[in-house]
């Protein structure tokens, strides 16, 4: 009676849902994000539901099942246009957006009235690295400083340190790729020494972005200039959710998202969030002169960061139509984290501002062998991969600083077909308007 | 003599304990609900309802974690959160623990719970957990300075360390008024010590939720508990001046 009680109310908490972003499905979680009780969380260990959307490429199956076995029972997992591991066939799954909140909550209720079992391990319990009743003394350990004590091979200083000479013993672990302050897919080997990186060494590269159909089709032929703008803004909006989030600054995150779906994006929606980030610290917060990059890695780079570096690099400013419009091409100096969130807000800004005057004027792009896209100009070839940047810039930061500077970077390659094709549909007016009432 | 000097003191720091925490939490639903949060359930069930599917989930384990230690920090945090509420003058009358020294138990109080904080990432044994205890100890220190200031602050003008005897000397002026500062950075104090809203660095979203990260069921509910509880007598000390004028 009791725990029945329990299990009713225990049901109508908020879902906590962990998301695992696999190719191309990222775009579902915006739409949770704005859901009212789905909470996406931070932890497996602290999700009832583990949502895997988007593919997982077969070499990280063993990397998810890692994840998997991470929730505590009772746990759920929901496919959302993905395919299940082979051990779990007979898991849910769904390919239809709208579905997805309802199938969520109904999940969770199940869970919690017992309709539904937990899903099973599908690991053995035991720990990576044999260590019980192993070695000299029974704990894995062998020798003055060999062996697995407890599991983990002893913490070593092996070099110096970077900082203040507080000679922290050193920590190597794998990050991702299921990180959720990681670009989806990014996996990397990391030592740490505190909070301190000492090194990073990128082990696999982020997911493919998908980007609107009318980039691509701004490559066929003309298209009109305040679509392509609009699709802009909300490309760089959604990454600014990102990085607002991992702030922990989740209003503002949320209001950032809400523009970015709101049919109706206008740049006074833009200019109220702008005052609020300048009030809530976070140009400040970012600001201390971290994550700066050199005039090479910069352009390699490309897009915001190499702008944001001091490169006049822009093909809107060899478009016609643009040039019609009097685009002018905007930059900043130094290169860092906070420099490039400058931009990207007042890219935002120029794109909604030459929106309106090409919807007004129904000014069209004029060159179609090239397009500037939001991840860097496309032009014979695609804004190359550039996580491997990451090896010589996060070194010598703190975690924080490194998180940061990780969300200010938008490294991952382009998809070779659109948010339409991938199913992450680019607006969708309701979600912002449900939200809102 | 029991019944007054202790079972009722016990039960009234329980009592106010368990009854401020909810309240903490309903007022974080309720904040988080007015800054545009999507929310579905009441701001007063919300909490009720997250403490109950904590109850149901399962308390999971990590590889070779200190057990004892990841047990009982939460337990202790809670407990360093009850030391410090029986400290406090509810009235001229009604004081759970009348200690002549109550300014410095509320002291310890602080910085002990840098120790349980840090106990809290680090037994665990995993990295963000560990990062997150790294956090709160660099910070913690920081705090504790911040309100060894405040409190021999408040202390000199009422020329004792017992927490009624600071309130009785705000008779004729209150402390908020005599050092202006005191109140403010109080506040910053206890929203870093619970690591709450804008100071929330130790349990943090960079860190998957820092040393935390790798609780769940009944565990994560009386960290949860603990640190909502712990803001309870933060927030207590500070009203206490109102009645001294009253």
């Amino acid at each position: 009676m009791a725990v029945s009680w329990l299990s009713r109310l225990a049901a109508q908490a908020s879902v906590p849902v962990f998301p695992v972003r696999g190719l191309h499905g990222e775009e579902a979680f915006y739409q949770l994000a704005l859901t009212p009780g789905i909470e996406l969380v931070d932890s497996p260990r602290h999700a009832s539901i583990l949502l895997v959307a988007g593919g997982v490429p077969p070499d990280q199956h063993d990397a998810l099942r890692r994840v998997h076995d991470q929730l505590p029972a009772p746990f759920a997992t929901l496919w959302y246009c993905s395919e299940p591991l082979a051990e779990l066939a007979s898991a849910t799954r769904l390919d239809d957006p709208g579905a997805l909140p309802g199938a969520l909550m109904t999940i969770h209720r199940e869970l919690m009235s017992g309709k539904r079992g937990s899903s099973p391990r599908l690991l053995p319990d035991e720990p990576p690295n044999p260590w019980e009743g192993l070695g000299d003394d029974g704990h894995g350990g062998e020798g003055m400083m060999g062996g697995v004590p407890y599991g983990r091979p002893m913490a070593m200083n092996m070099t110096d340190d970077l900082r203040d000479g507080l000679t922290l013993d050193s920590l190597t672990v794998i990050l991702g790729p299921f990180l959720p302050m990681l670009p989806p897919g990014l996996s990397a080997k990391v030592t740490l020494q505190g909070d301190l990186i000492q090194s990073w060494t990128t082990r696999g590269a982020p997911y493919p972005i998908a980007l609107e159909s009318l980039f691509f089709q701004a490559l066929q032929g003309p298209v009109p200039i305040a679509a392509l703008e609009r699709a802009r803004a909300r490309y760089h909006l959604k990454r600014l959710h990102f990085a607002l989030r991992l702030a922990g600054l989740d209003r503002l995150a949320l209001e950032a998202l809400r523009l970015a779906f709101d049919s109706h994006l206008s740049l006074k929606g833009v200019a109220i969030l702008r005052r609020r980030l300048m009030r809530s610290g976070f140009f400040r917060l970012t600001a201390t002169g971290q994550g700066r990059l050199d005039e090479e890695t910069a352009r390699r780079a490309g897009g915001v960061a190499a702008r944001a570096a001091g490169h006049e690099e822009d093909w809107r400013s060899e478009d016609e139509g643009y040039r019609q419009l009097g685009f002018l091409l905007l930059t900043q100096r130094q290169g860092d984290t906070a420099a490039r969130w400058r931009q990207t807000l007042s890219e935002v800004e120029q794109s909604l501002q030459l929106a309106a005057q090409a919807e007004h004027e129904a000014v069209h792009t004029q060159r179609s062998d090239g397009v500037e896209t939001p991840r860097g100009t496309w032009h014979r070839q695609w804004p190359e991969e550039a996580s491997d940047l990451l090896d010589d810039l996060l070194p010598g930061l703190e975690w924080d600083e490194a998180m940061s500077t990780l969300a200010s970077l938008d490294l991952a390659p382009l998809s070779p077909w659109s948010l339409e094709e991938t199913g992450g549909a680019p607006i969708t007016q309701d979600i912002g308007e449900e939200s809102r009432a | 003599m029991i019944l007054d000097e202790l079972i009722l003191p016990v039960l009234l720091v329980i009592v106010v304990l368990v009854v401020g925490a909810y309240l903490v939490a309903v007022l974080d639903e309720a904040i988080a609900g007015a800054l545009g949060m999507p929310r579905a359930t009441s701001v007063w069930t919300a909490p009720l309802a997250q403490g109950a599917w904590l109850l149901t989930q399962q308390a999971n384990a990590t590889e070779a974690p200190d057990w004892r230690a990841w047990r009982l920090a939460p337990a202790l945090y809670l407990a360093l959160a009850a030391i410090g509420l029986a400290v406090v003058p509810f009235s001229p009358t009604l004081i759970p623990t009348d200690l002549v020294t109550s300014v410095v138990l509320w002291g310890s109080v602080e910085a002990l719970a840098t120790v349980v904080i840090f106990l809290h990432g680090w037994s665990a044994n995993t990295l963000l957990a560990l990062i997150g205890a790294y956090r709160y100890v660099a910070l913690g220190l920081s705090y504790i300075l911040i309100s060894m200031f405040v409190l021999i602050g408040v202390a000199l003008p009422a020329e004792s360390l017992q927490f009624s005897q600071v309130v009785a000397s705000q008779e004729g002026l209150w402390n908020v008024i005599r050092q202006p500062l005191g109140l403010p950075l109080f506040l910053i104090v206890g929203l870093g010590m619970t690591f709450w809203g804008p100071l929330n660095l130790a349990d943090s979203r960079d860190l998957a939720r820092g040393t935390a990260s790798a609780v769940s069921g009944p565990p994560r509910l009386v960290w949860n508990l603990a640190r909502a509880a712990m803001l309870v007598p933060s927030a207590a000390r500070r009203r206490a001046p109102s009645w001294a004028a009253g």
